[in-house]
């Protein structure tokens, strides 16, 4: 089995079979990521192909991972929506709401949408380790292990974290609920 | 809210959430092909400037970027400290001893001495050096400048290096440089009695002197040419007495014929790797000249008061 030091030392060689390889394993968890946080198929899109960009110019600069590729991607793809929305105001995509599940009614797809797009905005508004947090945890049902790799933090402190993440982010939903 | 345990609603929150359209094939398909062709194009990069990363193999370009500015900085320094110094040396080569770049002149001939390692070559340049003290004397002259004795000691010291250097080589060799140092000097001679013809007042006394001892290393590359043992004992005995009077303080220094010729005092010894062991049992790699102290000829040290002057009441 290959280990992702090895994969990254002939990803490092731009060996097309490899590099195609990698994009099939990481792509997918990279476009599901971005698309729970930003709800946005073309945001989406541009995230992953942003993410796999960058990596590609680490590697032609000897930089990007040494081992752990998985993490560092996620790393980049976070930095890279967190990049977004600090210079655009974060605005509801309801037609890829509408898209997540076209069983629901139209009303319920309104609610469902607009209850993502609360918890999303709430979400990008907490600091950025706890953003990273959540999202690895709960969106994307990481291990603790995992996350640890990705923040490049001791497990105690993703705990620690993580339990700061969950009470502000019920703060800050139960404001919206009140303000809404 | 325990550490890490969500409430149901908000788990449900999160469950929607996860809950994303399936990415369109189209979509991994073309994202995959262009990743491929970046793959490609950058490593096509990376190849034309694979020469950067092999001379610079722990620096990233993140790194080198901003090194490139003190590096262009240290370059350009470089090329104008360099650049300078040998605008100044070669500024340098015509002036004279009054003048303030005189000294530089000194240091560039000191310095080209002291990087040449054939004995031929080193010869050769005290003669050019000699012959430049010639030509110092006639510019003196011609603007009406006292000639300083400065010009006529270092003279001295670069002939006596001259015959000193024929000394350390085979008797073949020897005669040949000998009879070229006589010509050379034979000229400088000329030059000196047309000089001095040309006065409109009486010569200097520098010049009398410099013409004096012309005379003397005329004798001697003669004496060299019939009789290269003689040439070389005398030679020997002149580094001799410059090892014995070395030790004494310059005023204590002999003008009672111990420094023979009178130019004793300047012969600086001849390093033992340049001897010639050929011919002579003084250079035989035994004899007295490996005795000599292995400095690297004319060295300044040997300059100044040390060296005794004809006529000054130190010299016979």
């Amino acid at each position: 089995m290959t280990t992702d030091k090895e994969l990254l030392k002939l990803a490092r060689k731009f060996d097309p079979v490899i590099l195609a390889d990698i994009y099939n394993t990481f792509s997918p968890g990279i476009y599901r990521y971005a698309m729970r946080l930003t709800g946005d198929q073309i945001l989406a899109e541009e995230c992953v192909a942003e993410s796999f960009s960058r990596l590609l110019h680490a590697f032609s600069t000897r930089r990007g991972p040494q081992d752990y590729l998985q993490a560092y991607l996620y790393r980049i793809a976070h930095n890279w929506i967190v990049d977004y929305y600090r210079k655009k105001p974060f605005e509801p995509d309801l037609l890829d709401e509408k898209q997540a599940d076209d069983r629901c009614a139209p009303e319920e797809l309104t609610g469902l949408s607009l209850q993502n797009h609360h918890l999303r905005k709430a979400i990008l508004t907490l600091t950025p380790d706890q953003q990273q947090v959540i999202a690895l945890k709960y969106l994307q049902g990481l291990e603790n292990q995992e996350i640890a790799r990705i923040i490049k933090k001791p497990v105690s402190a993703i705990k620690s974290l993580q339990h700061r993440a969950l009470r502000s982010l019920k703060k800050l939903l139960d404001q919206q609920e009140v303000f809404s | 809210m325990r550490n890490g345990e969500l409430d149901s609603d908000l788990k449900n929150r999160f469950d929607d959430l996860k809950n994303v359209p399936e990415r369109k094939p189209q979509a991994i398909a073309s994202g995959k092909a262009d990743f491929l062709r970046q793959a490609v194009s950058l490593k096509e990069d990376q190849r034309q400037i694979g020469w950067i990363n092999k001379f610079f193999p722990t620096i990233s370009t993140k790194e080198r970027l901003p090194m490139l500015k003190p590096i262009l900085v240290i370059i350009l320094a470089i090329f104008i400290l360099f650049g300078g110094a040998a605008g100044t040396v070669y500024a340098a080569q015509g002036s004279l001893p009054a003048q303030p770049l005189y000294q530089v002149k000194i240091w560039s001939e000191d310095l080209l001495l002291l990087m040449t390692s054939s004995a031929q070559t080193q010869l050769e340049r005290n003669l050019n050096f000699a012959d430049r003290r010639i030509v110092e004397i006639e510019n003196l002259q011609a603007a009406g400048i006292p000639i300083p004795r400065q010009i006529q000691i270092r003279l001295q010291t670069q002939l006596n290096q001259a015959l000193n250097l024929a000394a350390g080589m085979d008797d073949q060799l020897m005669l040949l440089e000998l009879e070229h140092i006589r010509l050379r000097v034979e000229a400088q001679m000329q030059k000196m009695e047309n000089l001095m013809e040309g006065a409109q007042n009486s010569p200097d006394p520098v010049m009398i002197m410099v013409r004096s001892f012309l005379q003397q290393q005329l004798e001697m590359a003669a004496q060299g040419e019939t009789d290269a043992q003689g040439f070389r004992m005398q030679v020997e005995n002149q580094i001799q007495n410059l090892i014995q009077n070395n030790q004494m303080a310059p005023s204590q220094l002999p003008g009672n014929g111990q420094g023979g010729s009178g130019y004793s005092q300047t012969i600086t010894p001849m390093p033992s790797g340049q001897q010639n062991g050929s011919g002579s049992s003084l250079n035989d790699g035994n004899g007295p000249y490996n005795n000599y102290p292995t400095t690297t000829p004319v060295q300044g040290g040997f300059y100044g008061s040390k060296t005794p002057m004809p006529g000054n009441g130190k010299n016979p």
